[in-house]
């Protein structure tokens, strides 16, 4: 059956969702501000790198460990079978708009970085994928380009240098004409990525979902949702500039980055949050354990409602970064969050 | 053998302007800082030149010199120096009776002011609260303190003095001073040897045996984002909390607090100071409740003596001598009285000449076009940016830094890692407060001889300490904390570099 779906925020999460619901015979539209904090990524997928500051090596192992641990964990609603089933979505539809995703839900991989530091991350650009650090060791290595702003091929590899063999990984950097694996950017203007992810490279991702949705015809309008009208336990309409009405409403507005959220509320429609007591935030910028604040965010249950008052919303589906209980910074989950419950959301 | 006349310890703007005094006189002079020059309370000034009229009531002495210190920086330090004249304003429901008071104190202390009516005032600062009923037009000014303290080393160094940074003093006997650099420990003589170390002063005095009666205030200050107003503003009332709003580069500063804090390394701004200094300001100009607040951040005044008296203190014990109290727009006064003490005892007939001399000499003819732009920002200091000019490459985007000014900071305004770089040139004190720039800067070190894993501790330090700005404030700037910790987090992963690194940084 087919329904009109707005969805509000045009973010990954926002994009997955509206492409979804419109392949599913949906009538879409999309109401959106800016580019969020997608366009400010590196544009690689990370599911779940780090659990109780242990690293993960098989993400969907860590899920299920978690699932266990923290069943209040967003991954705990959408569950296994979602993330699986979102993946693959995700898979097919970069294969779709010529910007091929590849990785395995059951290996996390780990690839350099331009600050010259490494991360974990599950899913990647294939150039991105194949010049991942685990392939380094006892190779030649270089990392070539020309110096920008903030990309130094020398500072990376210097850093690297002595990184590395703290976590077993025996490489040498030398010069290009003698490396077995070159790392060489792609290109540096923003419109092709960089096989070291550079912060922005998430933009190309959002630009291709964003032009790929409009093809299947999802419409976008630029305007930024400020309030919703809720009667009894349903959303009648919403409003910026313009009103809104929907059979169904997704709410993928972001975090405070953009704009989703702002202090501890909910702005639209003032949604049930979790809270978190005590002390917010730690005297360092980056702790290993991450801080309290960072699970403050939407209330959801397993079909990802949200509720009012403690009454729960059935026309209003929530996803991505503003949805709490979970530390994408802390936990290297945030894609993997943003892909899997835009996914379920969608599939109403 | 480091043998001197005199070793200066302390690096704010007491200790360089002794240091550029005596070296002035010809002496042969080293400057020990055990952090950057200007950390202590001089970095943390809101950098305002009184006209003296804040203390014309409570504190005639101390208005005056003021007064009479105000014309000779004009003078002397012109270039470095916002002329945003001041304003003491008398609101609706204020006590009438400070007024006949003022007034007298100013004539007194030969205090230049103007009266206005309401109106006129409302003309020259249009945000101000509409029911201001009348006040009046002063000489305050404001000047950056961290550009005035290295200009001050800067010039000092010119005339032959030594300036050590990061080089702590752990014990002093008699003539021998022995301090810690890099790890090593290092030993200098000297004849003479100055306490100008702020809040410290007590401590070093023990190294030397004996004690100085101590007190020190927190002071808390509110940085706001954008010029609220054009002039300084004071709240025209005996001196309390929350008096001051001022301009300050492209912020709004609003100030300050008065609590006793016993401890001089880990302070705290509380929620009710910030809660009081938003009222005071948004009292005064309520535009300041609509802007945005980055941060906050706070200083420790010594004071020896009396309570909340402003006046300075020379206490002289054989040779050595502890200079303390007083204000920093009376630095130069302080420094004056200072070395005149010194060259008596070395029996050195010299006179002071920083009353007459720029601090930063005019050795060019005129500036070129290449460095105008810099010259609002660095003064007469921008005259030597030129070898560095061509390096454009934009650092900071919120506070527009080259990376030109970045290796001029390091090769030659002492700056020895990014918070040092971040006071000379600003970046990272903008809107971002570091998240943008932070990299870059780091890279352009990197390109300028330091090595990587410095350059990585360098990216860690610098993120901390503007961090620790932003926590005071956090509900206010959830935003911005949640963009640092998510490029330096999920880009960079620097939560998890324990794991492969340990040992970097301590306890991250």
């Amino acid at each position: 059956m087919s329904r009109s779906v707005l969805v509000i925020g045009a973010g990954i999460s926002g994009l997955i969702s509206a492409i979804r619901a419109r392949k599913l015979g949906n009538d879409v539209t999309v109401a959106f501000s800016g580019k969020g904090a997608t366009s400010l990524s590196l544009g690689v997928v990370d599911v779940l790198g780090y659990v109780d500051r242990r690293a993960v090596r098989d993400p969907l192992k860590g899920i299920e460990e978690l699932i266990k641990k923290k069943p209040r964990h967003v991954y705990s609603l959408v569950g296994v079978d979602n993330i699986k089933k979102s993946i693959n979505f995700f898979k097919e539809l970069t294969k779709e708009v010529e910007l091929e995703y590849v990785g395995d839900l059951r290996k996390n991989i780990y690839i350099a970085t331009q600050f010259g530091t490494i991360k974990p991350t599950c899913l990647a650009l294939k150039e991105v994928y194949d010049a991942r650090v685990d392939t380094w060791d006892g190779k030649k290595v270089s990392i070539s380009g020309s110096i920008v702003r903030d990309y130094h091929p020398k500072f990376i590899s210097d850093s690297l240098s002595f990184f590395l063999p703290k976590f077993g990984i025996d490489v040498r950097f030398v010069d290009e004409n003698y490396a077995d694996i070159v790392l060489r950017p792609l290109s540096q203007k923003k419109e092709e990525s960089c096989v070291i992810p550079l912060l922005g490279d998430g933009e190309i991702l959002r630009k291709k979902l964003f032009k790929y949705a409009q093809k299947i015809g999802v419409e976008f309008i630029k305007d930024t949702i400020k309030k919703g009208k809720i009667k009894g336990n349903e959303v009648k309409e919403v409003y910026g500039r313009k009103s809104y009405e929907a059979d169904v409403y997704i709410l993928a507005s972001g975090d405070w980055i953009g704009g989703g959220l702002n202090a501890f509320k909910e702005p639209i429609f003032n949604l049930d949050m979790i809270k978190s007591n005590g002390k917010l935030v730690r005297k360092i910028p980056f702790p290993e354990s991450g801080h309290k604040y960072s699970k403050i965010g939407v209330k959801v249950n397993e079909s990802l409602n949200p509720f009012i008052n403690g009454n729960e919303i059935v026309n209003l589906k929530v996803a991505g970064s503003i949805i709490g209980n979970y530390d994408y910074c802390t936990e290297k989950s945030g894609f993997g969050v943003c892909i899997s419950t835009a996914y379920l959301a969608a599939s109403l | 053998m480091d043998k001197y006349d005199v070793c200066i310890i302390g690096g704010g703007i007491t200790g360089c302007g002794i240091a550029r005094d005596l070296a002035l006189r010809g002496l042969n002079i080293i400057l020990l800082e055990k952090g950057d020059l200007s950390v202590g309370t001089t970095g943390r000034s809101h950098g305002l030149i009184h006209s003296g009229a804040r203390y014309a009531v409570t504190d005639l002495e101390s208005a005056k010199q003021c007064a009479e210190e105000n014309e000779i920086l004009r003078k002397i330090a012109g270039s470095f120096i916002e002329p945003t004249g001041g304003l003491f304003v008398l609101f609706k429901g204020d006590n009438y009776d400070y007024v006949d008071k003022f007034v007298d104190g100013c004539k007194k202390a030969g205090i230049p002011f103007e009266e206005l009516s309401g109106e006129e005032i409302i003309k020259i600062e249009p945000n101000l609260s509409k029911d201001v009923e009348l006040g009046f037009k002063v000489r305050d000014a404001v000047v950056d303190p961290f550009l005035l303290t290295i200009a001050n080393a800067y010039s000092a160094r010119l005339e032959g003095a030594r300036i050590e940074t990061y080089a702590k003093v752990v014990d002093i006997k008699d003539e021998d001073i022995f301090y810690i650099q890099n790890g090593k420990k290092k030993k200098v003589k000297a004849e003479v040897i100055i306490n100008a170390t702020g809040v410290w002063c007590n401590e070093v005095a023990k190294l030397r045996g004996f004690e100085i009666e101590l007190k020190t205030y927190k002071g808390s200050i509110l940085v706001y984002s954008g010029r609220a107003v054009k002039h300084v503003v004071n709240h025209l009332r005996a001196p309390s909390q929350g008096d001051i709003i001022l301009p300050h580069k492209k912020t709004t500063l609003v100030g300050t607090t008065f609590l006793e804090e016993k401890n001089l390394e880990k302070f705290k701004i509380y929620r009710h100071e910030v809660e009081l200094l938003k009222k005071e300001g948004e009292r005064k100009v309520p535009l300041i409740g609509k802007m945005k607040l980055i941060r906050a951040y706070a200083g420790l005044r010594p004071i020896v003596g009396k309570e909340k008296e402003r006046g300075f203190t020379l206490i002289k014990k054989e040779n050595f001598i502890t200079v303390t109290g007083g204000k920093f727009c009376t630095y130069r006064l302080m420094a004056e009285k200072a070395s005149d003490l010194v060259v008596k005892i070395l029996g050195v007939k010299t006179c002071c000449r920083t009353a007459e001399e720029p601090i930063i000499p005019d050795d060019d003819r005129g500036f070129r076009e290449e460095i105008k732009r810099y010259y609002k920002k660095y003064g007469d200091l921008a005259k030597k940016i030129i070898p560095y000019s061509g390096y454009r490459g934009k650092v900071c985007i919120c506070e527009n830094v080259s990376s030109g000014e970045i290796i001029f900071a390091v090769k030659e305004l002492f700056a020895k890692n990014i918070r040092d770089i971040r006071r000379r040139t600003r970046i990272g004190m903008g809107y971002c407060q570091g998240r943008r720039c932070t990299l870059e800067a780091a890279i352009t070190l990197y390109s300028n001889g330091f090595d990587a894993k410095e350059v990585q501790k360098q990216i860690i330090n610098g993120l901390r300490e503007r961090w620790r700005g932003i926590i005071p404030v956090f509900e206010e700037s959830i935003k911005e904390a949640k963009l640092i910790e998510a490029v330096y987090s999920c880009a960079g992963n620097y939560n998890h570099i324990k794991k492969y690194i340990p040992g970097l940084v301590k306890f991250l």
